[in-house]
């Protein structure tokens, strides 16, 4: 469902999903030696896609989605997620530009518009040895300026069904959309 | 039937690929290149999308079919995902193919029952790979059926079982077996449309009247009356080597002008066709170029786009329907001389003869009843050639007027009206071209065996087709 939301904006592919493309979507903890298999020493995202037209035509982004009813485990796992972001974006070679938290319940009310602050990251990191595990090589420190990046480049987005199920395009509304890129596609590429 | 991995082996390796653009346009690619396999006349064309929920990956185009076809590859193949996009109407009359292997969960009766209520087919690696034609008799026919119009779900199982049906069907068809149609037929039909389902039928009925076998004793009732263009090319393509006299009974079902649209190009099958049925093929043009001297003891016909050929020791006659489909393709071409011209023309009715000399004076002869031979002998061998070389002859073929015409750069016949490929060629083509003997002989013996099947086939009621 978070797929049919993302793909009905026209401004999100998603290309990839699990578990048939995992290993597109899978990335190696900071802290694992190099020569690691142990699926302990890899995190993955949900989703991984394209965004289209405007001034981020051509970015990537990566997705956790949480198909839940209630705020609990949420608020560990997004931290989780920021540590996963901040190892993403030291990856090299790792190259994204999105990161979206998809849940269908709100959680950290208290703390909600502190959610996406570089004070926030840092602070999930450092508070957990499984986070700093995930997100920070042994022995070094989190990075501000990549904790600002992250930051900048998470977004929590929550859904509901009904709001998929009536805000999103109709099925006409999709045959002519989806008729219409085609063929602006096609325009483009030839 | 064995799975065949190598599809599910290269769309996994193009889905493990790093890139994610590399990885999604090389597993589009090769889906893709198979399906364009199932059926030689589909064109398929990727949108540049890729597992997207309402934007199809392929959209499947026939050049003589209106309705189009789109496909959705999916990576999550499972029951759910599949059910939930099935409802959503997004994927209706499409074709989803799953690039999940295996799914992980069973697929079940209920998303069969749904697919084929939106008309869509749903198939897996292993079920795209057992519709692929395996090579056989007619084994194109079910693969292309169901590009076009299959429907409901179709693994390896299901794919093996309407591959099996298909061939069963046309043996019994080809052998005139009325008990052994029906039951394959039958199981086609629960993953086929009724339009699809009706044209497989009908070119069953095509080929079972074609072995002999009654109309009235078809076992089942179909609605089409005659084989369209899709069958007619189905059955060059497919059929194994047939007589003479079956290529006679498929032009009698259907319209055999619709050969000009097949554009085959070389095939013994096309051959036989057109030889067995240049008395009904119609056209109303002929082009003569030079073609490559090559050894072959027998004129050849081929059809492209438009027009059909016939190939001898060292040339090339293009047939068409218009002058303008077969203008350009005459070559240079030296304009004949009186006697030689006078040689060739024998007893055929000739309208008119013009001629023209060095310093361009025109010289004319013409009777519209036909020249009387002293006026031909008269005017061709006339002072030893000195009229020079001839431009143009009108001839009356089959009550038709035929302008002939040897420019330096054309050497070719129009009529007025359409007329017989037979006649046209029997009239003309010794004329704008000399054949050597080879050619003469063959083209002598291609008239004869014309005859023999016309007149078999007046003495031969059931080869009908009612």
């Amino acid at each position: 469902m978070a797929k049919r939301f993302l793909e009905s904006t026209c401004r999100a592919e998603v290309l990839w999903e699990q578990p048939v493309a995992a290993a597109k979507l899978q990335f190696p903890k900071a802290g694992a030696s190099q020569d690691s298999t142990a699926s302990s020493d890899f995190f993955s995202f949900d989703l991984g896609g394209v965004i289209r037209s405007g001034p981020d035509d051509g970015d990537t982004f990566l997705a956790e989605v949480k198909k839940v009813n209630q705020a609990d485990p949420q608020p560990n796992q997004y931290r989780d997620f920021l540590a996963q972001v901040y190892r993403v974006l030291t990856l090299p070679g790792a190259s994204h530009d999105h990161f979206a938290w998809i849940t269908w319940h709100p959680f950290s009310l208290t703390q909600w518009t502190s959610l996406a602050t570089p004070e926030y990251v840092i602070h999930a990191i450092e508070d957990d040895e499984g986070r700093r595990y995930t997100a920070v090589a042994d022995g070094e420190s989190t990075d501000a300026d990549v904790a600002r990046q992250v930051a900048e480049q998470v977004m929590v987005i929550v859904l509901g069904d009904r709001q998929v199920e009536v805000l999103t395009l109709s099925d006409e509304l999709r045959e002519t959309v989806a008729r219409s890129l085609v063929s602006r596609r096609s325009a483009r590429d030839a | 039937m064995t799975p065949d991995r190598t599809l599910v082996d290269s769309v996994r390796a193009h889905l493990e690929a790093p890139s994610w653009e590399g990885s999604a346009e090389g597993t589009v690619a090769v889906v893709a290149s198979v399906l364009g396999r199932m059926d030689r006349s589909v064109v398929v064309e990727s949108t540049g999308y890729f597992n997207h929920t309402f934007i199809p990956d392929l959209i499947l185009r026939w050049e003589k079919r209106s309705k189009e076809r789109r496909v959705f590859l999916r990576l999550d193949a499972g029951r759910q995902n599949l059910l939930s996009a099935l409802d959503s109407r997004a994927v209706d009359e499409s074709v989803i193919v799953g690039l999940e292997d295996p799914p992980e969960e069973e697929w079940g009766d209920e998303l069969g029952d749904l697919a084929a209520s939106r008309e869509t087919m749903v198939v897996d690696l292993p079920g795209v790979s057992g519709l692929q034609p395996q090579g056989g008799d007619f084994d194109d026919v079910v693969p292309s059926s169901m590009l076009r119009g299959g429907l409901g779900t179709v693994q390896l199982e299901q794919a093996s079982e309407l591959q099996a049906s298909g061939h069963r069907f046309f043996r019994a068809a080809s052998v005139v077996d009325a008990e052994s149609i029906s039951a394959p037929a039958q199981r086609i039909s629960m993953n086929l449309s009724a339009v699809e389902h009706e044209r497989l039928v009908g070119l069953g009925r095509v080929l079972w009247q074609a072995r002999g076998g009654s109309p009235q004793d078809f076992p089942i009732q179909t609605t089409l009356s005659s084989i369209d263009s899709m069958g007619l090319r189905l059955l060059l393509e497919t059929s194994p080597e047939q007589t003479s006299a079956f290529w006679r009974a498929i032009g009698q079902s259907s319209d055999p002008d619709l050969v000009y649209g097949l554009a085959l190009g070389h095939s013994s099958n096309l051959h036989a066709f057109v030889n067995a049925n240049a008395d009904r093929i119609r056209c109303k043009a002929l082009v003569v170029a030079e073609g490559e001297l090559h050894g072959s003891e027998s004129l050849e016909w081929s059809s492209h786009p438009g027009t059909i050929a016939l190939t001898g020791r060292d040339f090339v006659a293009y047939i068409a329907q218009s002058v303008e489909t077969v203008r350009h393709l005459a070559r240079e071409h030296t304009m004949p001389t009186t006697r030689a011209v006078g040689e060739r023309l024998a007893s055929r009715i000739v309208e008119s003869v013009t001629t023209e000399t060095q310093d361009g004076t025109r010289w004319m002869v013409e009777n519209e009843n036909g020249l009387e031979e002293h006026e031909r002998v008269e005017f061709l061998d006339w002072e030893g050639g000195h009229r020079g070389l001839v431009t143009s002859i009108a001839l009356r073929v089959a009550g038709t007027h035929v302008d002939c015409r040897f420019p330096v750069l054309e050497s070719s016949a129009r009529t007025t009206a359409l007329l017989p490929v037979s006649s046209l060629v029997q009239a003309v083509l010794p004329v704008l071209w000399h054949l050597d003997e080879g050619d003469a002989h063959s083209l002598e013996g291609m008239y004869q065996e014309l005859e023999r099947l016309a007149v078999e086939e007046r003495a031969s009621g059931q080869l009908s087709f009612d």
